[in-house]
């Protein structure tokens, strides 16, 4: 073993042989240092060895002492208590699945809640509820006029926040349209000279110009409504009156054009869903059949679990849909101003906001699963 | 009925037709102080480590994610349909909308010093405006009408700002009930381990606990503030207590965020040294392998096996050194997003501080600090959401 600095010139032109014998030594200390360096490293950081691509995949975070899981945790006490009795073990595995289902359902609700979509329907669930609870109050001839401000106040700010979460929409669809109009410009100046403005119009998509429209209304209203809480003496303003209805008017139009468009979709769901159902029925009476089927038609879900939950899905957004459709006819036909007409707009809103809040909490059930499944 | 007239203000439209929201917004727990910035927090935190995990990947992926490019407004769909984002988004806006708030005051003031009728006096000559005098006077006219419009602006924004707040207090709302569950179950955890010491010890006492306990002491507060906002109460006394506990809370949440922070910027800065002195000792072994080969070809047959091995390792093999590069730099960019991280928290705190300790600072300082915080969070969730629709495989 030597300490002597070796020659690294790669360009010399004499190499001895002690040279070479330094330069291996060199070498395997450096390896070592490297390999130790690894194993240091394996070790500080738990439970790899020196598999690189591990070393390369494990994130880097403080890591907190307490390890235990809740479940895990409810898991340990079944075993602890199984040695005392069988019908202490069986009541315990009781209340371990009914815990482990609390704890289930309490993430899936948590999922829910922290998605754009979850608020935005719960607010809208609380909202029409306030509303009808209003309504109710107001039949009742229940004297309370401080609890019927303190409502109409939070059904005020909850609308409003349901608008802020759509605001900014319009930007984006207008970009996105602009841009498509632009690519077409370009396509047409390369390839299609010949073909007339319908060239336009059957390369956007109605839906996406419906949507706009729709956005635009939607944020329009929003400035109204927040000039008109604003400064209310500014809001009998005759020409603006006229204007926010016209585009109030659009926007219920709009939506119902919205609507008619998504059922159309919900159909087309419904066609397929029926085609994988008998596929899948096929599929298992007779396995060899299949095969012949095989590449000309391909099931998007091999599960009749999956199917079962799609389906629940696409139930649920029919009825969402239906009850959306008949809301929004009260609102183009203008029949808020009665009583019972409101009452029934509050009561289908609510039963829609339901149906839009369980398709939401079965598709966290299948996100949870997924995750529960990847982490297993 | 007129009674029902008065509901129109209210009349929500339906639910829109949303495309993009995604449950990676369930992955946020979004309740943070004002900024409320957990929740971005957390959703970068998420994306950050993706990213960095997703960077060492298969070459496959890898070269996948770097083939694809994501159009900006794509990202900013993405972030317009986040909780966090959108919070992000109103932050930004409000303070924004502040500072603008006081640049109109102070002209206002400079034109008002004089004489502080001027404005009433400038919208009375826009009342008797006719087409001929604005023609005549177009400059005039337009100047006019601009302080005309001062004489409203700063209260219209000033209302705007308070409907965003409002807005970002709903955002956060609904919290609470979680972590209250979240706490029962530790109590059940303690209970059923027979108040042990080692196991209180182990469930409470770590910093997970000290978190959750944070996050619940501030989102009860917070939720009152709420409340309170909505006139659901209306207790002035009570309201100071619950607002100083609000700013208390979230005071101690960005405390512990910054050591967390600063700790994981230890550790980055440290894997980061290791992994350059084993490129250099690499590099070393490279530059010193062709003289070995050289003498290896000389005495081919008197080579022990694992020599052989090691040489032919490391003249074919440079897996290992594009490795190292690759960790390198996913501890690059983890590194930003630590110290943008670093950045927006010292901000909230600069911003706090002066609130709980009821410095005398001047005018704006809140709002610029604020709208620092919400930047430097904004620019943190751009580069998360784009490494994450880049590595994303759809």
């Amino acid at each position: 073993m030597t300490s002597d600095p070796v020659n690294t010139n790669i360009s010399s032109p004499t190499l001895t042989d002690r040279n070479a014998d330094e330069s291996w030594e060199l070498l395997k200390r450096e390896f070592n240092t490297l390999f130790s360096n690894l194993k240091t490293d394996s070790k500080e950081e738990g439970n790899f060895t020196d598999n690189k691509g591990v070393i390369a995949k494990k994130p880097i975070v403080l890591q907190d002492n307490d390890d235990s899981d809740f479940t895990q945790n409810q898991g340990k006490v079944a075993t602890a208590t199984s040695t005392t009795s069988d019908r202490s073990f069986k009541r315990t595995l009781g209340s371990i699945e009914m815990k482990k289902r609390y704890v289930k359902k309490n993430c899936q609700a948590k999922f829910v809640f922290n998605t754009l979509e979850g608020k935005e329907v719960c607010s809208k669930i609380l909202q029409h509820t306030l509303g009808l609870l209003s309504l109710l109050l107001l039949t009742r001839k229940i004297r309370l006029l401080n609890f019927s401000s303190k409502l109409r106040l939070v059904i005020q700010q909850l609308s409003l926040f349901r608008y802020y979460l759509r605001f900014g929409n319009f930007a984006i669809n207008l970009y996105k349209i602009i841009k498509r109009f632009r690519w077409l410009r370009e396509m047409k100046k390369l390839h299609y000279k010949d073909q007339s403005i319908l060239f336009y119009f059957k390369n956007f998509r109605f839906f996406d110009i419906i949507e706009a429209f729709y956005n635009l209304t939607d944020e329009l209203i929003l400035f109204h409504k927040l000039q008109s809480m604003f400064g209310k003496k500014n809001t009998s303003h005759a020409n603006t009156n006229r204007l926010m209805t016209f585009v109030k008017e659009q926007h219920y139009i709009l939506w119902e054009v919205l609507n008619i468009l998504a059922i159309n979709k919900n159909i087309e769901q419904w066609r397929q869903l029926i085609r994988d159902e008998i596929y899948l029925s096929i599929y298992n009476t007779s396995g060899n059949a299949i095969k012949e089927y095989e590449l000309k038609y391909k099931l998007p879900t091999n599960d009749k679990v999956n199917l079962e939950l799609r389906k629940n899905n696409i139930t649920l957004d029919f009825y969402k849909i239906i009850l959306n459709l008949l809301s929004n006819l009260i609102n183009i036909k203008g029949k808020r101003d009665k009583y019972n007409s409101e009452l029934a707009y509050e009561i289908i809103s609510v039963g829609s906001g339901v149906t839009e809040l369980l398709k939401l909490w079965n598709r966290a059930k299948v996100t949870s699963a997924n995750e529960h499944t990847s982490a297993v | 009925m007129s009674q029902f007239g008065t509901t129109d203000i209210v009349s929500g439209s339906e639910t829109p037709p949303y495309s993009g929201a995604s449950y990676q917004d369930a992955q946020d727990d979004n309740t943070h102080p004002h900024s409320s910035d957990a929740g971005a927090e957390k959703f970068s935190a998420g994306s950050g480590s993706e990213s960095h995990t997703e960077s060492s990947r298969s070459d496959d992926e890898d070269s996948q994610a770097k083939t694809k490019m994501v159009d900006n407004i794509t990202i900013l769909k993405y972030i317009l349909d986040s909780l966090s984002g959108r919070d992000k988004l109103a932050k930004i806006i409000k303070y924004a909308l502040d500072i603008l708030k006081l640049f109109i005051e102070k002209s206002k003031r400079n034109l008002t010093v004089l004489d502080p009728s001027v404005l009433t006096y400038y919208t009375k000559i826009l009342k008797n405006l006719t087409v001929k005098v604005a023609l005549r006077h177009p400059i005039t006219v337009i100047k006019v009408l601009l302080l005309s419009l001062l004489r409203n602006f700063d209260k219209k924004i000033d209302f705007i700002s308070q409907q965003l707040s409002t807005f970002r207090y709903i955002l956060r709302f609904g919290g609470t009930p979680f972590r209250v569950c979240s706490f029962l179950g530790k109590f059940n955890k303690t209970r059923k381990c027979n108040f042990q010491i080692d196991q209180i010890k182990k469930i409470w006492f770590n910093e997970a606990s000290l978190r959750e306990f944070l996050d619940l002491y501030y989102g009860i507060f917070d939720e009152l503030d709420l409340l309170y906002k909505l006139k659901i109460w209306t207790n002035k006394s009570f309201y100071s207590f619950v607002s100083r506990q609000e700013s208390l809370a979230w005071q101690y949440d960005i405390l512990l965020s910054l050591k967390d922070h600063w700790l994981n910027l230890q550790s980055l800065q440290k894997r980061q040294l290791e992994l350059e002195v084993q490129l250099k000792v690499q590099n070393n072994a490279l530059l010193l392998s062709p003289i070995l080969m050289h003498q290896a070809h000389k005495d081919d047959g008197s080579q022990s096996p694992i020599r052989k091995q090691l040489l032919n390792d490391l003249n074919v093999n440079n897996d290992a050194e594009v490795l190292i590069h690759k960790q390198l730099k996913a501890i690059k960019d983890e590194k930003t997003l630590v110290y943008l991280d670093i950045a927006r928290l010292s901000f909230d705190c600069m911003a706090n501080t002066s609130d709980i300790l009821n410095l005398k600072t001047p005018k704006g300082t809140y709002a610029v600090l604020s709208l620092g915080s919400g930047l430097t969070g904004l620019v943190k969730l751009w580069i998360t959401t784009k490494r994450s629709l880049c590595s994303s495989k759809d």
